[in-house]
């Protein structure tokens, strides 16, 4: 990239897909600070994206602009035909259709972990409680601890608890799911619980956009990877191109250091 | 040869009875000098007080008068007026302590209460015939309601409004309906007084909890009419002391109404500034638990498509209450302690009816002067309730701090 | 980035009530018109009750004549002076109690919380129930116990007070004790304290410069502050030198009432006139070669016991006199009857009795008389006084007071020409001063040049401090109550500092061979401080806040004075707003000082 040419990298979809999410010509401040620059991205329906990069360079910021927890500035997000604007409705239907997982699990930790599943459906989607526990059981079973759902998060291992949050989020039953470094207060050993139900997720052909420096994930389910830097896209590609033939020097140095 | 090494009693001095009492209280030379000196300064004292409460002291006034102490001047024959609310009160508690029988905090204060009770109800039994029945009933009425808690714990989900009806039915039966004579007669708020007037006071801390929540959230509003309103009333209101507001509320109500002083008993008046001054600081209490609840809450909350009351309501507040429930106690305490202000406004709470009573004629023959008994007594009761609270706060304090471990 | 300057586009054809941009604006809107409603018809109401009642809504009243009597005034005060000036005496005086009230209940809570952490048990066991004791008994009650049921009727009655070591008094008055004030050379004095403080401020710097570069631990205190010591005490000095006395200064002074004014002769006519102002604390000597008090005895009743036969004359200790006679003032009845004279007090105070078993001294008995079974009231005695001299320091109002003495002889005359009026002893001595053996009432008062300060002590006329400094049982009861009361809280804090600078510090700082007192004042004292320090300050608030229980021990502070001025003036409404404005002054200074110290614990915290 040469710093003549300010033209932004495209992060389209590949042609012939779906597309669920388009963002176009995004642009976001904090105050003073210019953290998302021109971010052009679509993502097809069940695409899996993962976004990669340093720590600052925008990545949590553009995924949570996904579901509006941050305000954009300039340009579009239209997510499953809904644009976001500054329309409560919009916003709303948004954030109805998509799930995100955190990276502190953002658990409810006073209430059990069916209460935390089955909190959302009852009071957004009106579902009966009966239902509503119904499916949360179904996700339980799914993410493999159907045992836990009297307990109180308090009471899991982080492990646990991030498998609950994403049972959580799937009891909505969203279009896409956003995961925000699912793994990263995570103990080294009970990261691979977690992402085997991303993985399992994905083969299920969920829409994905995750933000995460687990690479063995992006290469098993990745359709395509993103390097952030400094607010902008740097490069796009497939998981093997980013293995075996990075094209910049920035994507190069990070890699180095994280592979 | 590796063998076991068989544990040996510590030597003297470091375990034991004995090893307490030599480590606590003669570690060295100068140590013993202090426990000698103080022991003696302390069984000097307490054997002076004792004395002085067993042969010296003249505790006949504060005997004579439990009736002011009591409900001050309401009328000897509707007394199952003020002891039916008494015993809602306690069965409402008994309720909770039946439902949260295992939460060891909540237990004991209702047992504290009930130990209360049933002292009196025994004095009653022995020495007041009148309203033996009464105290009997408030005593059965107590356990009733543990009962119920035990076997319906699902009650608990309606004690707000228990309590609410509660405080709106027990102000009527106390108040009376009708004019006249009869057993629902109504008895002007002038002769209310003594403990009874200390706890309707002390309720005026129900009404300000939804206030100061709001105010607690109107100060942590993004918008920011709301946001000073709700700052300048909290600020202003914590600014001045109790006594003023107390003062001040009895001169500027009338006025604010455009009414005679007279059509606003001085009762209303004091629960009034009582309610809005403890809202003040319920507010700031509810803010330092908001404060505490992380950001990620509210985002997860919002993420899942929760709107915006509804994740405060469902996800933030529940959270920030519990968290800062030590500190409402401790408000509490304040609150029930400084109840006795309202004697600036002219009531005959329990802590004014002393001064009543000290200046009964018969107190004034008493050689001496009874003064120094009457505030002892009425400092003894105030104790026992706000100890007994400050223990469950300290509880409190205890339990969630190893929760959040 | 060349995007940097583009503007928001904004959306297009969203109905204002989902738009997030103006819900906010609409909810604010509702919000403050429902308030800005409120408000309208809450202060139409308040101007309609005020016109029917005929209430005062301004503060026009401010200027009029108070007629408030104020027994503690930091500042001149009479009744006669307006209603803001009694206001402000209240102001002050909720100053004066707090500011005491803050020190000492630092003091004590410090100690009671180092207490509750102490190894011994019984010790930590009475800071224990002393701190719950206290927390959990409202403050009025304490108040109120501290004022009736201790301080009115324990101590003794102010005829006959208590004196403590160092010239202090306690009675059921209150208490007073020396005091030192400033005279008119303290003007002199000034330039040298403030170079002292300068010197303080340099010297500090200067050692905490050194103490950076330097090699090894530098005090930085000590030298700045013996420096200052230095300055202060020899400026003390130098204006002291001059003795002269400033023009004018002259006093008028009334022999036989016992009381003069101290004042500057402006005008120069050597009568005190209107426009001659009074000279506060001017130091004075009142000589008078011979003199004659009398008094007779009483039976009392004081402090729950009767107290019979005792004789109280103005307080005049040996100091004051060369000699001091006390005889009987009809000797021969006293013989007849077999009266003498005990001193508790020599030659002040003391009783008559009747020395029944001989053993030529008083026994506790003897003091009442068997054949009416109470004591012997009304005997009359004489004090003789002679070369009576005493330093006399003019008080704040320029008053200058002594007992009033009558001429030496003129009692006895009196006795042998009853037909002339007996008492009129006071204030009239030309009267019986007729026989030859009176000697004439003649003082010589002497005003002397002063330092910078003047050392005023306390005198006991009859039933009233003079001089000195006089605190009120009523100011006594207060303060006690909210010291005690606040220490408690303070105490319980204190602890919790200490406890909560982690065992490791300590651990390590004992690991790192610093010693006990070293691991306390380097490592634990700072860390505790910054615990400590925020809600020490909001207790310090509370203490000041809550002075405003003041009522109950009748001390004439900002509230106390507030209610009684709505109650003249029925001016309602301005005085809940002074009141208002005045408690919200104090707590934001106090906001502004925890700001500051909390801005300094974060420095320090980098």
């Amino acid at each position: 990239m040469s710093n003549v040419t300010p033209a932004p990298v495209r992060a389209d979809a590949p042609a012939g897909g779906q597309a669920i999410i388009t963002i176009e010509g995004l642009n976001k401040w904090f105050g003073d600070f210019h953290v998302l620059r021109d971010i052009n991205l679509s993502v097809n329906q069940g695409e899996v994206v993962v976004v990669i990069g340093p720590s600052g360079s925008g990545k949590s910021t553009l995924i949570r602009c996904i579901n509006h927890l941050e305000e954009h500035q300039e340009g579009r997000i239209v997510v499953d035909g809904t644009e976001l604007t500054d329309d409560v409705r919009n916003i709303d239907l948004v954030r109805r259709e998509t799930g995100m997982v955190f990276q502190s699990f953002n658990l409810f930790p006073h209430l059990t972990v069916l209460e935390n599943i089955t909190l959302a459906p009852i009071r957004v989607r009106k579902w009966k409680r009966t239902q509503a526990e119904e499916r949360a059981r179904f996700f339980l079973d799914k993410v493999g601890i159907p045992e836990q759902a009297l307990k109180y998060p308090g009471q899991l291992s982080g492990g646990q608890q991030q498998r609950v949050a994403i049972a959580r989020a799937l009891t909505m039953g969203p279009k896409v799911m956003l995961f925000d470094e699912p793994t990263s207060a995570l103990d080294p050993e009970v990261i691979g619980e977690v992402l085997e139900v991303m993985v399992a997720l994905a083969q299920e052909g969920m829409t994905m956009i995750v933000v995460t420096h687990e690479m063995g994930f992006a290469r098993e389910v990745g359709d395509r990877v993103i390097f952030m830097d400094a607010g902008q896209i740097v490069e796009v590609g497939s998981p093997e191109h980013f293995f075996l033939a990075p094209r910049e020097a920035r994507t190069k140095a990070f890699l180095s250091k994280i592979l | 040869m590796f063998e076991v090494i068989p544990p040996r009693p510590a030597p003297g001095g470091v375990a034991g009875v004995g090893g307490w009492i030599r480590r606590n209280l003669f570690s060295s030379p100068a140590n013993t000098l202090l426990t000698v000196v103080t022991g003696v300064f302390v069984v000097y004292v307490g054997l002076s007080v004792v004395l002085w409460a067993l042969f010296d002291a003249s505790w006949g006034q504060v005997w004579a008068n439990q009736r002011l102490f009591a409900v001050y001047r309401y009328p000897a024959d509707l007394l199952w007026r003020p002891m039916a609310v008494l015993a809602a009160m306690m069965a409402l508690i008994g309720v909770m302590g039946g439902a949260g029988r295992r939460n060891e905090i909540l237990r004991g204060l209702f047992w504290s209460l009930v130990a209360f009770v049933a002292f009196v109800t025994v004095i009653a039994l022995l020495f007041w015939p009148s309203v033996r029945v009464l105290w009997a009933g408030v005593l059965a009425a107590s356990l009733v309601g543990y009962a119920v808690g035990v076997a319906r714990p699902s009650f608990v989900r309606g004690l707000p409004w228990a309590w609410v009806a509660w405080l709106f039915l027990g102000f009527f039966l106390l108040y009376g309906v009708t004019p006249g004579s009869g057993l629902l007669r109504i008895v002007p708020a002038r002769d209310w007084g003594g403990f009874m007037l200390t706890l309707i006071l002390f309720t005026g801390i129900v009404p300000s909890f939804p206030l100061g929540i709001a105010l607690a959230l109107g100060r942590r509003s993004k918008l920011p009419a709301i946001k000073y309103v709700c700052t300048g009333f909290i600020e202003i209101v914590r600014g001045a002391p109790l006594i003023m507001w107390l003062f001040v509320a009895s001169l500027l109500l009338p006025l604010f109404l455009n009414t005679d002083p007279n059509n606003l008993p001085a009762i209303l008046r004091a629960y009034v500034a009582i309610t809005l001054f403890s809202a003040a600081y319920m507010a700031e209490n509810v803010r330092g638990g908001l404060q505490a609840v992380p950001r990620g809450q509210t985002e997860a909350a919002r993420a899942l498509g929760l709107g915006g009351w509804q994740t405060t309501s469902l996800i933030v507040l529940p959270q920030a209450l519990r968290a800062v429930i030590p500190a409402i106690v401790g408000q509490a305490i304040g609150l029930f302690k400084d109840t006795s202000l309202v004697f600036i406004v002219g009531l005959a709470d329990f802590f004014r009816v002393t001064e009543i009573v000290a200046n009964q004629p018969a107190s004034l023959q008493v050689t001496g002067g009874v003064k120094l008994e009457l505030y002892l007594y009425v400092a003894l009761i105030y104790f026992f309730f706000a100890y007994r609270m400050s223990i469950a706060s300290r509880q409190l304090e205890k339990q969630l701090g190893v929760g959040t471990r | 980035m060349a995007v940097a300057d583009r503007r928001p586009s904004v959306a297009p054809r969203i109905p204002f009530w989902r738009n997030v941009n103006t819900i906010g604006i609409l909810a604010q809107v509702v919000f403050v018109a429902v308030i800005l409603f409120g408000v309208v018809v809450l202060v139409t109401n308040t101007l309609n009750a005020l016109g029917r009642a005929n209430l005062p809504a301004d503060f026009s009243w401010l200027g009029s004549r108070a007629g408030i009597p104020i027994a503690e005034t930091p500042i001149p005060y009479t009744p006669n002076d307006p209603y803001w000036r009694a206001l402000l005496i209240g102001f002050l005086n909720t100053l004066k109690i707090a500011g005491i009230g803050v020190v000492l209940a630092s003091l004590i809570g410090i100690a009671v919380g180092v207490m509750r952490l102490a190894s011994n048990w019984l010790v930590r066991s009475i800071a224990t129930v002393y701190i719950e004791l206290l927390r959990n008994i409202p403050l009025a009650v304490q108040i109120v116990f501290w004022y009736t049921a201790v301080l009115l009727p324990i101590p003794p009655r102010i005829n006959n007070p208590v004196e403590l070591p160092g010239g202090v008094y306690l009675s059921n008055v209150g208490l007073a004790f020396p005091f030192l004030y400033p005279t008119y050379r303290f003007g002199a004095w000034i330039p040298f304290l403030v170079v002292a403080v300068a010197a303080v401020v340099i010297g500090v710097l200067w050692r905490r410069r050194l103490a950076r570069r330097s090699e090894r631990p530098v005090r930085v205190w000590p030298l700045p502050l013996l420096a200052a010591v230095a300055i202060a005490g020899g400026g003390y000095y130098v204006a002291s030198l001059d003795r002269t006395l400033p023009d004018g200064l002259a006093i008028d002074f009334t022999i036989d009432r016992g009381r003069g004014v101290v004042y500057r002769d402006v005008d120069g006519d050597g009568v005190r006139g209107p426009r001659d102002p009074v000279m506060p604390f001017a130091s004075t000597i009142v000589r008078i070669a011979e003199a004659e008090l009398t008094a007779s005895t009483q039976n009392i009743t004081e402090s729950g016991g009767v107290v019979r036969s005792t004789f109280r004359f103005p307080m005049i200790l040996g100091r004051d006199v060369e000699q001091a006679v006390v005889a009987f003032g009809d000797p021969d009845e006293a013989a007849e009857r077999g009266l003498e004279i005990h001193f508790t007090r020599f030659p002040s105070r003391g009783v008559v009795f009747v020395d029944r078993d001989g053993d030529g001294a008083f026994t506790p008995g003897e003091e009442i008389d068997p054949a009416t079974l109470t004591g012997f009231g009304g005997v009359r005695l004489v004090m003789t006084v002679f070369g009576y001299e005493r330093h006399i320091v003019a008080d704040r109002d320029g008053q200058v007071r002594t007992p009033a003495f009558s001429p030496s002889g003129t009692v006895r005359s009196a006795e042998v020409a009853p037909a002339e009026n007996p008492f009129s002893v006071f204030g009239a001595a030309a009267a019986t001063a007729t026989r030859d053996d009176v000697v004439p009432l003649v003082a010589d008062v002497e005003l002397r040049p002063a330092g910078p300060l003047v050392l005023s002590r306390v005198h006991v006329p009859v039933s009233s401090y003079e001089g000195g400094m006089r605190l009120t049982v009523n100011y006594l009861a207060l303060l006690l109550a909210l010291v005690i009361y606040t220490s408690a809280f303070i105490g319980e804090i204190v602890r919790g500092g200490i406890q909560a600078v982690a065992k490791g510090q300590r651990e390590a700082a004992l690991a790192l061979g610093l010693s006990a007192s070293q691991t306390f004042s380097l490592v634990v004292f700072p860390q505790a401080l910054r615990i400590v320090l925020p809600p020490v300050i909001s207790q310090y608030l509370n203490l000041t806040k809550n002075s405003s229980l003041a009522p109950l021990a009748g001390y004439g502070e900002l509230f106390v004075i507030a209610t009684i001025v709505q109650n003249q003036t029925g001016a309602s409404v301005p005085v809940a707003l002074l009141l208002i404005a005045s408690y919200l002054f104090i707590s934001f200074a106090f906001a502004f000082v925890l700001n500051i110290v909390n801005d300094r614990l974060a420095l320090v915290e980098r």
